[in-house]
């Protein structure tokens, strides 16, 4: 089922992410650490996760038949590494540091991977309009914050923290709006048949 | 059915053990930035400052455990600063004016602490003092002596000095040290209001 090319996908970005000197330079800007390396890693561990055996992907299936535990676990570990005060930690204290890496990969990056795909369509949509409402949110916080959220980071990174992320709810609301009127792209419509080909071939195999 | 019931438990169950871990990672959700931690730490918890002598402006030495059954107003500086370390001079100079002369270095004693070894030697500390018209009996300048000492200090007093091209920015707080050595207090820069208030039933 997984390609050999894409078996190293996973590893080689974790070892970019961590053993370059991309760690450091990701980790200098609040923009960076927060937008780029916490969500890569979690793709890092979710990737690893395809290439695991197939008996993986069945027991996964077996615990959390609609991937609603993976997805409450990879939340928690996420929200608990955006905490400011835990960023901070993640920077300034090498143990939180490894930590951060450790847990986003094992705990939210390889559960999602194993079981986001057994999601229903409507927790997907709920997640996604509810994560653009949190883009909008968050954003208009990090831009208005009038002090600095985080000591290892300068505020003026903060307010174009607080402008991006805002740009990125923007876009994501505009492609939920363009899915509203227009339907979704035929590619999409493709994408989805074969998802449901791949649970009904995995209940099967249990 | 039994299956389903199952799968609904274990959900709540991951629900409420990740509440009760963001719970305990905020301190009960009061404390999200680091900055807010160590002001409710401060508060619920003081801790003694380290045990450290550092070099007097004036000349001498100064024990930062030992001095006296005083309260110590205390600030970390550096001399070169014109953001944050002119309003600490600034608040540090109306306390010193608002303190009534037979507590001003007898009952309460002010304490500015420079980070910045390189640059600010004895004669920059005092230069620093007269800018701010600093009472030599009630406003102590101090270094500490090694980069050692500094950054043990600075750690113990969770202070995060990052270089903003050629400046740094800090966090930068005024410290209220209580007379048996414990900091029980860490305000705003600028909130000299809330100190005078917390120290004045206290001379």
């Amino acid at each position: 089922m997984t390609r050999p090319s894409t078996v190293w996908a996973g590893p080689a970005l974790l070892a970019v992410l961590v053993l370059t000197p991309l760690r450091l330079w990701l980790e200098a800007s609040l923009i960076g650490h927060m937008l780029v390396q916490i969500p890569l890693l979690v793709l890092a561990g979710a990737l690893m996760a395809r290439s695991l055996p197939e008996v993986w992907r069945i027991r996964a299936a077996r615990l959390d038949e609609y991937g609603v535990l993976g997805l409450l676990l990879a939340l928690f570990v996420v929200v608990y590494w955006l905490l400011p005060r835990n960023l901070d930690a993640a920077v300034l204290e090498a143990g939180a540091g490894w930590m951060k890496i450790v847990t986003l990969v094992l705990l939210a990056g390889i559960p999602l991977g194993l079981t986001a795909h057994r999601l229903p369509l409507l927790v997907r949509g709920v997640l996604w309009v509810k994560g653009t409402a949190m883009f909008f949110v968050m954003g208009w916080l990090y831009r208005e914050a009038p002090d600095r959220l985080c000591n290892a980071y300068l505020l003026g990174e903060q307010l174009m923290l607080g402008n991006i992320m805002l740009g990125l709810g923007a876009i994501s609301l505009a492609a939920i709006l363009a899915l509203l009127f227009f339907g979704p792209p035929n590619r999409h419509r493709q994408v989805v048949a074969g998802e449901t080909l791949d649970q009904s071939q995995l209940s099967r195999a249990l | 059915m039994w299956r389903n019931a199952i799968y609904g438990l274990t959900i709540i169950a991951l629900g409420l053990g990740g509440f009760t871990t963001l719970s305990l990672a905020t301190d009960g959700f009061r404390a999200f930035t680091a900055e807010e931690a160590r002001r409710l730490a401060a508060r619920e918890n003081p801790a003694p400052v380290p045990a450290m002598t550092l070099e007097d402006a004036r000349g001498g030495e100064l024990d930062l455990a030992e001095l006296g059954d005083r309260y110590v107003v205390l600030d970390f500086i550096y001399t070169g600063c014109h953001h944050a370390c002119t309003t600490l001079g600034a608040s540090f100079h109306r306390i010193q004016e608002a303190l009534p002369e037979d507590v001003l270095g007898e009952r309460v004693a002010l304490l500015s602490i420079t980070f910045d070894l390189e640059n600010d030697d004895a004669a920059r500390l005092l230069e620093y003092g007269e800018r701010f018209s600093a009472n030599p009996e009630a406003w102590h300048l101090a270094r500490p002596k090694t980069r050692e000492d500094l950054d043990r200090l600075l750690r113990h007093f969770q202070v995060v000095v990052i270089p903003d091209g050629q400046d740094f920015v800090h966090n930068g707080a005024i410290y209220v040290v209580e007379p048996d050595a414990r900091v029980a207090g860490i305000h705003d820069i600028d909130a000299v209001d809330d100190v005078l208030a917390y120290l004045e039933p206290r001379w």
